[in-house]
């Protein structure tokens, strides 16, 4: 009797799997589902305009795109789930979100909601789409034969190898606002692809974010600098003095200068290493001097770089770099007296810039048989 | 050989599969509000609490003869009147717990992986599979439970080493000698989970034999699980920082969304929430089997009825506890924000008042009466 009544209870428990159809109704077939990949926010006149594209999968199903406005992101998502004709509309294996310039505006409501929205993961990737709405993109980047999601896909691994390096996610931007109260976010643009006729996205560095609202961009190769800061730069080819350098590695750290126990300024030094790998003009690497002259102007960049970052970070009143957090990390007792004043500290804090470089190698080709003759 | 009773070894996997959830559910956010970043301190400062617990149990369980658990001891120690009032309160207290315990599991569900269902069929099953349980015997518990500790631990250790891989150890600083009183407030929550284990098992013991070391393996144990609850702490603020961890109602079970097996699997919350209702079926099962155990001591009755019937030995208490448990956690909290309210003040404090209520008297009362005999094998 025991044993019957002890087999039918842990069968009750079959009910509370998620792959079955016997309790509450939440079975679903995955033919049955329009797997979302990439979702897209705009910002509109009293509302949102949420869209979506699914991905190609397996099977060869069209990508399906759409997009609806709604009074909030879920009033919009209901919406697009009353217009879906081809299946359940499921967000949770949204791989990435993409802002319109003006829903970055207000980007504090959007990652309100993400971190609320139990279908949607932190470790998302979040990007803002520069001076344009996401919309456009979303539901019609890629043309006919692709898909924003295979762009976007490609843009990841690029920023991740050969741009930037550090592809901010949902949860880090969450993390960096509630602890520095600024975040950045990687930035793309749209663009016409060079090959063909149909709408690609590009990267375009870093958007910034203050107090959950974009407040800036950090642009060209001063995202490096961030980057290097915040996780490491990505392996960028760099052109100076008419050779092409490939990153090798990219560091960047931060000394403060204290006068007495005041906080007078902050040093900060950035060491980058970077290959040759394309020279535009003749330069015997193998020569000290020739190399080192390369190094001073490879660290000038850098520093250039760094000097930009900082600019828009001291500009915008916005310690994405998190600086106030490393001082607080190393030096917790002398923090407790800055932190209050430090949002108008910081803005004018002087802060002196270092940058070194070494040139690695140059693949074996130090002095270029083809040149030999040249000058 | 220990084959009939339930072992040493069991007693400490239902222990450690019990303290799981309340850990899991309650540290992360609580201490990262209390503490900041030095909140994965605050298991370790629980220890030394946690230790006089175990301290106090040991010096009641002393007086243990064979085939008396704690509540049995209890009676001995303080007389049928009072004993009988102490271990009615406290029972009623176990009851509650496990109506929380129903409660919470379900929300879980509810929240991580049928959102927006009713929380009173999870109820339902937690609490007949929980009275299932609590009628069958101890041992039986014991050994169920050591087959899910080994899935857990399974579960904690893919957690624990992807939290690691993706931890920012700088999250975790600084620390200083000013976070002293913040991590020593954020401790009374881990101090209240070890201690409510380590007399919850106590109540269960009568089936096992007595034997010594004890205090030893108390001690160990405690060490063991206040270690464990400080690496969970410490995932969870190294992937959202303190601020941000603060702020989540679930931290730790927002931190298992993000967990994904590259190439393998891209989700693994619903497995790993429906790994952790083990721990809450143990949980229960163990306040109601120590609840109605207790409750029949008090009445006279066998603590664990041998014999046919499922109402007869006084088993008609465990079914009055379990129903009891399975109405109360159905009205207990109508929204989550209730349920939060109970997670994180209400149920701490008066599990530490219990702990206190039923471990002070006991213990004064076990010292007041000289030596204890020696631990004798069975």
């Amino acid at each position: 009797m025991r044993r019957a009544a002890a087999f039918l209870l842990a069968l009750a428990l079959s009910g509370l799997s998620g792959c079955s159809r016997a309790l509450l109704g939440n079975y679903r077939n995955i033919e049955e589902l329009q797997v979302i990949q990439t979702l897209g926010l705009d910002g509109r006149e009293g509302g949102v305009f949420v869209s979506f594209s699914t991905g190609r999968d397996a099977s060869g199903r069209e990508v399906v795109r759409m997009g609806a406005e709604g009074e909030s992101i879920s009033g919009a998502m209901q919406a697009l789930q009353g217009y879906s004709v081809s299946g359940e509309l499921f967000f949770s294996n949204t791989g990435y979100i993409l802002l319109g310039e003006e829903a970055a505006r207000d980007a504090g409501s959007c990652l309100d909601y993400i971190e609320r929205a139990s279908e949607i993961r932190l470790d998302t990737p979040l990007f803002v789409v520069r001076g344009a709405e996401a919309g456009p993109l979303v539901t019609a980047g890629g043309g006919e034969d692709g898909g924003i999601t295979e762009i976007m896909s490609s843009l990841e691994r690029f920023i991740e190898r050969r741009a930037a390096g550090y592809l901010p996610t949902c949860a880090d931007i969450a993390r960096s606002l509630a602890r520095s109260g600024a975040a950045l976010v990687c930035a793309i643009a749209p663009a016409r692809a060079p090959d063909g006729d149909y709408l690609t996205a590009v990267s375009r560095g870093y958007a910034v974010l203050r107090d959950g609202e974009l407040c800036g961009y950090v642009e060209g190769d001063a995202a490096l600098a961030a980057a290097a800061f915040l996780g490491g730069a990505g392996e960028k080819y760099v052109e100076v003095d008419g050779m092409t350098l490939k990153l090798i590695s990219c560091g960047a750290r931060m000394e403060p200068v204290w006068d007495g126990g005041e906080l007078a300024g902050l040093e900060m030094a950035l060491e980058v290493q970077a290959s040759v790998i394309e020279a535009r003009s003749e330069r015997d690497l193998n020569d000290e001097q020739e190399r080192s002259a390369l190094e001073e102007a490879l660290a000038g960049t850098a520093a250039g770089w760094m000097r930009e970052v900082l600019d828009v970070s001291q500009g915008t009143g916005a310690d994405f770099l998190g600086l106030g957090a490393e001082l607080e990390r190393r030096f917790p007792a002398r923090w407790r007296d800055i932190s209050p004043q430090w949002d108008e500290l910081f803005p004018g804090l002087e802060i002196e810039l270092s940058a070194g470089a070494s040139v690695l190698r140059s693949y074996g080709f130090d002095s270029p048989p083809s040149r030999a003759g040249e000058g | 050989m220990e084959t009939q009773g339930i072992t040493r070894r069991q007693l400490s996997a239902v222990a450690f599969v019990a303290a799981l959830t309340p850990s899991t559910r309650l540290l992360p956010g609580y201490c990262a509000a209390v503490s900041g970043h030095a909140a994965w301190l605050c298991p370790l400062a629980a220890l030394p609490g946690a230790l006089l617990i175990a301290a106090c149990v040991c010096a009641v369980m002393r007086r243990r003869s064979p085939g008396e658990g704690l509540a049995a001891v209890a009676l001995k120690l303080l007389g049928r009147p009072l004993g009988g009032a102490l271990l009615a309160a406290y029972s009623l207290w176990l009851v509650f717990y496990a109506a929380f315990s129903l409660r919470s599991a379900s929300s879980r569900f509810t929240v991580a992986i049928y959102p927006g269902t009713a929380p009173w069929p999870f109820i339902a099953v937690g609490a007949a599979m929980s009275l299932a349980a609590a009628l069958g015997k101890v041992r039986a518990l014991g050994r169920s439970a050591e087959i899910f500790k080994a899935l857990l631990v399974l579960a904690l250790a893919l957690i624990l080493a992807m939290g690691f891989a993706q931890l920012d150890a700088g999250a975790l600083a600084p620390v200083t000698a000013e976070d002293a009183l913040p991590v020593l407030r954020g401790a009374p929550p881990a101090m209240g989970i070890l201690g409510l284990l380590l007399v919850n098992t106590a109540f269960i013991e009568s089936d096992a034999p007595l034997r010594p070391g004890r205090w030893a393996a108390s001690a160990r144990w405690c060490a063991l699980m206040a270690l464990l609850c400080s690496l969970i702490v410490a995932v969870t603020l190294g992937s959202f920082g303190a601020e941000l961890t603060a702020h989540f109602d679930l931290p730790f079970f927002t931190f298992v969304k993000n967990i994904s097996v590259s190439g393998i699997a891209e989700r693994l919350e619903a497995l790993i929430t429906a790994f952790w209702v083990f721990s809450d079926f143990v949980m229960c099962s163990l306040a109601l089997t120590a609840a109605s155990g207790a409750l029949r001591l008090i009445a006279g009755l066998p603590e664990h009825p041998e014999g046919p019937g499922a109402l007869s030995h006084g088993r008609w208490l465990t079914w009055l506890c379990a129903a009891a448990a399975g109405l109360t956690a159905a009205a207990i909290a109508p929204t989550d924000f209730v349920l939060a309210e109970y997670s994180e003040r209400i149920i701490p404090a008066l599990n530490l008042v219990m702990v206190a209520a039923l471990l002070i008297p006991l213990t004064l009362a076990a010292l007041l009466r000289g030596p204890a005999p020696p631990a004798r094998s069975r």
